[in-house]
């Protein structure tokens, strides 16, 4: 009897639709070419790593069985510019599961991509993915939190009604009538649409300076802003950039997709200072509340995200919940898994923490 | 190449979460609620132990502690 001849190799021009295929397949969920080119093939730093398996039937027939994929993301420590990868869509058909070994061929693809990042992380995942990167040398010292603020006397009715489309538009409509509780701007303020942003002459120096003032964190250069919000197809964004005197002191960039709940898909301030942080945050609840007649902010950190006393005010300013493991009876705090890779050592970023504000998705929640 | 008992302790030293000993050698690893990557740390092992490199082709037949068993004395 012939058998199942299994093989893999790299990502070739005319994959997207048969990835996305499988992506659809395995998560029921629909992604276009489009929003695939942006997120594998359109990033500062190139296209992303992509590996496919295939099973080669007796017949003849070519299927696509797995994927794993790592996004090149940039960060930047002080100087120095580095290259961390996300893992992202590792996924075999699950009738497949048993008949290969899917670790042994991760193995395989890493050995071919790692000498390309200084670490590599995924975000968060079912507990069955956090043991995959755990096999794979991942380690989970930081875990995530989740901030909530309300904006608004209901927020908790609206927590729960954002979730359905059709109840989502009563919050909508409590949220317009409620009086707005925050008070005025402390700061220069500035709303952009995506279009603005890309303009706007705050970002020509803003991460240049701000870098210098930070440990490991995402870069958010011009560049990186416009791939992971301004251009990116998975929703609608406003940038909200802080100044005082004249002075950048932050930005913020605001997921406006699931309003009257806002998502903050990136927090940045200039350096790690009380003052500036307790000022940025209660501005950006005021323009939410009264730009965007939001009900609710939300946002994730993991717990290293910040110095500790800035933490303090995070918790002061916001309902702070650990991420719980999906699935978890334990009802442990999800894990972020990392692994600092042999360049990456070489650099010693092994011990500092990272500064990461909502990554988990690059705006796309 | 290994008996059964020798597969018991290899399962055993494979970290995953089960009675080895207790395992009745016809029960797929599936039924046993052992997910893939238990089931990869447990031909990992077998692996290790007996010096194979086990092809994805031939998986089908080591769903058993008794499958594993004919798969390494053949």
């Amino acid at each position: 009897m012939q058998q199942i001849e299994y093989t893999f190799r790299p990502y070739q021009d005319g994959d997207a639709d048969r990835i996305n295929d499988l992506y659809f397949r395995i998560t029921g969920r629909l992604r276009t070419r489009e929003k695939y080119v942006w997120q594998w093939l359109s990033a500062p730093s190139g296209p992303g790593d992509i590996w496919l398996i295939e099973a080669h039937h007796p017949g003849g027939e070519v299927e696509l069985i797995g994927h794993h994929g790592i996004m090149p993301f940039r960060f930047t420590q002080g100087d120095l510019d580095l290259v961390f990868g996300k893992t992202e869509n590792t996924m075999v058909l699950p009738e497949y599961r048993r008949k290969i070994l899917y670790p042994r061929y991760e193995r395989l693809f890493a050995a071919q991509y790692e000498s390309r990042y200084h670490a590599l992380f995924s975000t968060m995942g079912p507990a069955p993915a956090l043991r995959q990167r755990k096999a794979q040398g991942y380690s989970f010292k930081s875990t995530w939190f989740q901030l909530e603020h309300s904006l608004s006397s209901f927020g908790n009715l609206i927590q729960i009604l954002h979730r359905n489309l059709l109840s989502n538009v009563v919050a909508r409509e409590i949220c317009k009538l409620s009086r707005v509780r925050a008070q005025s701007t402390i700061n220069e303020v500035e709303i952009l649409s995506s279009s603005e942003a890309r303009e706007s002459p705050f970002f020509n120096s803003y991460w240049g300076q701000a870098r210098h003032n930070w440990g490991i964190a995402p870069r958010r250069d011009r560049q990186d802003l416009e791939w992971r919000f301004w251009n990116n197809p998975y929703g609608e964004f406003a940038t909200v950039t802080f100044s005082q005197k004249g002075e950048q002191i932050g930005f913020a960039v605001l997921q406006l997709s699931r309003l009257p709940v806002i998502f903050l898909a990136d927090l940045s301030i200039i350096k790690p200072e009380k003052d500036i942080l307790t000022s940025v945050l209660s501005d950006l609840f005021y323009i939410a509340s009264r730009e965007f007649r939001a009900g609710l902010i939300k946002f994730d950190c993991t717990s290293d995200s910040f110095p500790q006393d800035l933490i303090k005010i995070l918790r002061g300013s916001f309902r702070m919940t650990a991420l719980l493991k999906y699935h978890s009876r334990r009802k442990l705090p999800a894990p972020m898994p990392r692994k600092i890779t042999q360049k990456g050592e070489e650099l010693h970023l092994q011990d500092i923490g990272w500064a990461i504000t909502p990554i988990i998705t690059e705006g796309r929640a | 190449m290994l008996t059964i008992e020798q597969i018991r302790s290899a399962i055993a030293a494979s970290g995953v979460q089960c009675d080895a000993q207790n395992i009745d050698i016809n029960a797929t690893f599936e039924s046993l609620g052992l997910d893939s990557l238990d089931y990869f740390n447990i031909i990992i092992e077998i692996q290790d132990q007996t010096g194979l490199e086990i092809p994805d082709s031939d998986l089908g037949q080591l769903q058993t502690i008794a499958g594993i068993a004919e798969y390494l004395n053949k």
